[in-house]
Parts: C-alpha cells; sequence; structure tokens
C-alpha cells in the first residue's frame, strides 16, 4: 500500500522535527514547512491526508492557512490537527469549526499518535 | 450682646417691647430661612460627585442664602488656580492669583475675609463689597468661594457666617469630587495595566511551551526508540527530565487560568453540577483506574451559580488531591462527591477514605491558600490559590473536616443556581 503524506507546518524547527519523527512512526511519509508563508503551496503541491498546524507563526497565522485550505476545494478535505499554545489562552473560536481536532502544547507522542491514526482511517 | 438687650429692654414702653420682639422674632426667622438653604444646598451638592453639577447647584441655589451680582469659585485645575463665575459678568482671568489680597491671601492663609470698601486686589475691582471664603479639606486648601456686589459696606458677619456654613458643604462635595476623579482615573490605569499583564503572560506561555513541547515529545521519542538498550538507571532519569517538564507545563496552564480568572467576559450562570463533578473525574481516569479508588457523584447535587469550567476546575483541585493523599496501603479507597445546604448556600463536598489531615495541620491548611508559593507541597504548585481565587470570585466559602486516619472532607458552598 502507498504510505500516506502528511505535512508539519510549524516555525520550531525542533518541534516540526519531532512530529516528523512520530508521524514517521505511524507510517506516514512527512514532509516539514518551518515558514508559514510557504505553507499552502506545499499542501497544494503534496495533497496530504494529514497536517498537523501550529497556531502561532510569525507572518502567516495557523488559522490563516486553516480558511485558505477550507477555501480551496482541491485541498479542502484534508484533515488539520490545530495545536495551540493553551487551551485558557483566548483564541478564535472559529478554529474549533474549520480543524479536525484541535490540541494544546505539549501533546504526547501517544495522543498525537492515536488522533492521527483515527483521522485518517 | 443678649445681656445688653436685656438691661435696655426694662426701660422699654409695652409698645416698643412688643416692637423688639417682633423684630428679634423676624431676624431670627430670616436667619433660620438662611441656615435651611444651606442645608438645602448641601443636600443637592453631596447628591452629585460632578464638580461642574456642583457649580451649577451654587449658582442657581445661593441667592436665597446671599444678595450678591458676582459669586465664583476659585479652584485649582492641572495645578494652575482658576476662576470659575458662577454668576454674574464673566471676570478677566488673573495671572498671578495667588498673589492677590482677597483671593490669594485666603487660599494661603485659609482664613475667611470680609471686604468693605473695595480692595487693591485686579480681580474683583469694581467690586466694593466682598465676601472671600477659603474651601478646606484635611488642612488643605481647595481654593475660595467668592460674592461680591458694587455698592460699598453690603455685607455683615452674619452674612460671612452663612457663607462659611456654605464653604463648609461645598468644600466637602468638592474633595468627594475630586477622590472619585482620582479614583477613576487610577481604575483605568489599573485595568490597561491588567490588560498589559494579561498580554504579557499570554506571550510568556506561547514561549515558554515551545521549548517545553519540546523536552517532553524528544523525551518521550528517544524512550520509544532506545529504552530497550537503556539501563534502568538511564531510564528513569529520562522518564524524570519528561515528568518534571510536564510538571511545568501544569503549573503554566494553572498561571494562565488564574490570569483568565480575570476576565469579566466570563459570565456567571447556573451550573449543572452533576455534569461538572463527572467531567472532573473523568480527568483522572487512569488514575483512579491505577489506585482502585471507587467513585461515586450524587445524582441530585443541585444547580449552583458560577461557571461551568472554575467549578470543574476547584472539583478537579480537590480529587487530585484526594487521589494523591489515598495512602499507598488503603484497603478501601473512595473518593464521593455530595452535597448539603450550608446556612443559604449549596455546599458541594469531596469526601475521600484517604490518609486524613492531623489537628495541629487542620490549623494551617488553609493558610497554605494565601501563602502557597511558601510551601513546597508536591504537586499542590498553584493548585489551590485557584481553587481559592474562583470561590472567592463566586461569593462562596470553603473548609474542610477530616480525622486523621479515616479520611477528609473538603467542601465549598456556593450560591444556588436557578433550574
Amino acid at each position: 500500500m502507498e504510505k500516506q503524506h502528511a505535512i508539519v507546518i510549524d516555525d520550531d524547527v525542533q518541534l516540526a522535527n519531532s512530529f516528523q519523527m512520530i508521524l514517521n512512526l505511524c507510517g506516514f511519509d512527512v514532509e516539514v514547512v518551518n515558514d508559514s508563508r510557504l505553507a499552502v503551496d506545499k499542501i497544494r503541491e503534496i495533497q496530504p491526508t494529514l497536517i498537523t498546524l501550529d497556531l502561532q507563526m510569525p507572518h502567516v497565522t495557523g488559522l490563516d492557512i486553516l480558511q485558505a485550505i477550507r477555501a480551496d476545494e482541491t485541498i479542502a478535505n484534508t484533515k488539520v490537527i490545530m495545536l495551540t499554545a493553551s487551551s485558557y489562552i483566548s483564541q478564535d473560536e472559529s478554529i474549533f469549526d474549520l480543524a479536525d481536532l484541535v490540541l494544546s502544547k505539549p501533546a504526547s507522542v501517544k495522543q498525537i499518535q492515536d488522533f492521527a491514526v483515527r483521522l485518517t482511517t | 450682646m443678649l445681656k445688653a438687650t436685656r438691661t435696655s429692654l426694662k426701660n422699654l414702653s409695652r409698645e416698643d417691647l412688643l416692637k423688639t420682639t417682633r423684630r428679634l422674632l423676624a431676624e431670627a426667622d430670616a436667619l433660620s430661612t438662611r441656615i435651611s438653604a444651606v442645608n438645602e444646598i448641601g443636600i443637592a451638592m453631596n447628591r452629585t460627585l460632578d464638580l461642574k453639577q456642583i457649580q451649577r447647584v451654587i449658582a442657581k441655589q445661593a441667592k436665597w442664602l446671599l444678595d450678591f451680582q458676582h459669586c465664583s469659585v476659585c479652584l485649582k485645575h492641572d495645578g494652575e488656580w482658576q476662576i470659575a463665575t458662577l454668576f454674574g459678568e464673566e471676570q478677566p482671568q488673573i495671572d498671578n492669583l495667588l498673589e492677590t489680597e482677597n483671593v490669594g491671601s485666603s487660599i494661603k492663609s485659609m482664613h475667611p475675609q470680609l471686604v468693605y470698601d473695595g480692595s487693591s486686589s485686579p480681580f474683583l475691582s469694581g467690586f466694593q463689597s466682598q465676601i472671600i471664603i477659603p474651601l478646606t479639606a484635611e488642612n488643605e486648601s481647595l481654593g475660595t468661594i467668592n460674592f461680591a456686589t458694587q455698592e460699598p459696606r453690603q455685607y455683615t458677619q452674619d452674612d460671612m457666617r452663612i457663607g462659611y456654613m456654605l464653604s463648609l458643604q461645598l468644600s466637602s462635595a468638592i474633595l468627594n469630587a475630586n477622590i472619585l476623579k482620582e479614583l477613576r482615573s487610577t481604575q483605568q490605569e489599573l485595568s490597561l495595566r491588567v490588560e498589559e499583564l494579561d498580554a504579557y503572560a499570554h506571550t510568556i506561555a506561547h514561549d515558554l511551551k515551545s521549548p517545553l513541547a519540546n523536552i517532553i515529545l524528544a523525551g518521550e521519542l528517544f524512550e520509544l526508540k532506545y529504552s530497550r538498550q537503556l539501563p534502568d538507571d538511564a531510564n528513569n532519569r529520562l522518564s524524570s527530565i519528561t515528568s518534571s517538564a510536564q510538571q511545568m507545563n501544569t503549573m503554566i496552564e494553572q498561571l494562565l487560568w488564574l490570569a483568565k480568572l480575570r476576565n469579566p467576559e466570563d459570565a456567571i450562570t447556573s451550573v449543572e453540577t452533576v455534569a461538572v463533578a463527572e467531567a472532573a473525574f473523568a480527568r483522572f481516569t487512569q488514575r483512579l483506574e491505577e489506585k482502585k479508588i471507587k467513585t461515586s457523584v450524587a445524582s441530585d447535587l443541585p444547580v449552583v451559580m458560577g461557571h461551568p469550567q472554575w467549578i470543574e476546575e476547584v472539583f478537579a483541585n480537590f480529587i487530585s488531591n484526594a487521589i494523591k493523599y489515598m495512602g499507598d496501603d488503603n484497603p478501601d479507597p473512595q473518593i464521593h462527591i455530595k452535597w448539603r445546604m450550608h446556612e443559604d448556600k449549596v455546599c458541594l463536598e469531596i469526601a475521600d477514605t484517604g490518609v486524613g489531615i492531623k489537628d495541629e495541620d487542620k490549623e494551617h491548611l488553609f493558610e497554605m491558600f494565601t501563602r502557597l508559593h511558601t510551601v513546597k507541597a508536591e504537586g499542590v504548585g498553584l493548585g489551590l490559590s485557584i481553587v481559592q481565587r474562583i470561590i472567592s470570585k463566586l461569593d462562596g466559602t470553603i473548609g474542610v473536616e477530616s480525622t486523621y486516619g479515616e479520611g477528609s472532607t473538603f467542601w465549598f458552598a456556593l450560591n444556588q443556581g436557578t433550574t
């Protein structure tokens, strides 16, 4: 069976690498995007099954990217896990409508693996 | 003066005596009318805390007290003494008011002045009769109130006394208005500071959480991939790194909680406590199963006034403590959530069969709420201070009953909600 693609979008290089490893362990072929400005183009190019997306990033925020994903019908159905700094920080409530799952940092390896598999099978 | 009147009365005819009595009665009557007018004005002034409104009251009502062609107040605005004309023609502004013979010297000496025949001051230069009364509060000069008329020798000592009575009322009204103004500006400044602090807390939390997430994830990944190749000691050290990072994460989350508690947007509503208590238990499913702790939530827990997330946090804090102090070899570990009425409030109880609290520790237990930062109880962290803040925000009370060796019942009482 062909490997499913995933994209990790996070400006924190180390954190993005950890996510890459975790998703690799679940059997995904993973691309990392650290510069949020390049994210939407990369998603259009790769057409991944799953995206993990950091909410707070410089230049283009996770919410901007999420809105762009949902507005483009070629990628609108991609499963998106949105990562926020904390559930106690007030944020735009629309992320809960637009994302498939909202996780607050730091999610555990097991949590991420469970949800990634559950969302894509 | 009364004695002189009494002596001279002996020599008066009956008719003169009657005349004098009538005159005295009329004077007393007039004076009492003026005094009650001062009171009326005082009440009207104290109804408002707005300085402009206070001045309007005086301009309108002071005519009951005195005859004047000019009435004004001299007050400090942004550090400068300024005249506000309340009645009569606007007077030209004087540059150095504090050096004037009438207003200036009354401000400095805090003594009233009665001018019969004009003064050398450029202020009120066309007015021969003047009453200048200092406005003072807490031994400090607030300014003056000034009455004037163009004719000479129009005012008496009695007029000055009436003016003085008015000045007392006016001083306290001005003092209150000034305090309110200061209070409002302090309040504004404070809420700005609070907003800044909240923004700061959010930034800090976000910035701290990324490296923390790195430590936790990298540690877990390392454990996942290499734990079999590592000696036990190395594995233990690795778990200690990740669990400390988790602990720090909990503390950051709780700091954010404390910041969020200030948010007035979180409106207080009626909360179904059964669902909230069950949600709080659900947070600890794994730990409860591991320790084989029996739990229950009374199905008739009443509705209370609060915020669901806040009350869940309170339950969760007490449940977490109950698990922590259950005792390792407890033969019958249990945690139950029940209720009773406490005066007119609903008292929610978290009862456990844990180790309990020694009598001597009970006394200090609630002190911990206020000086938590000095207490190094493992895992207590910010938990209890959050509980305390939530309960005090909800106008509730909190307490504990415990027998050492038998268990504890922590309770919090909140206002009853409406179903």
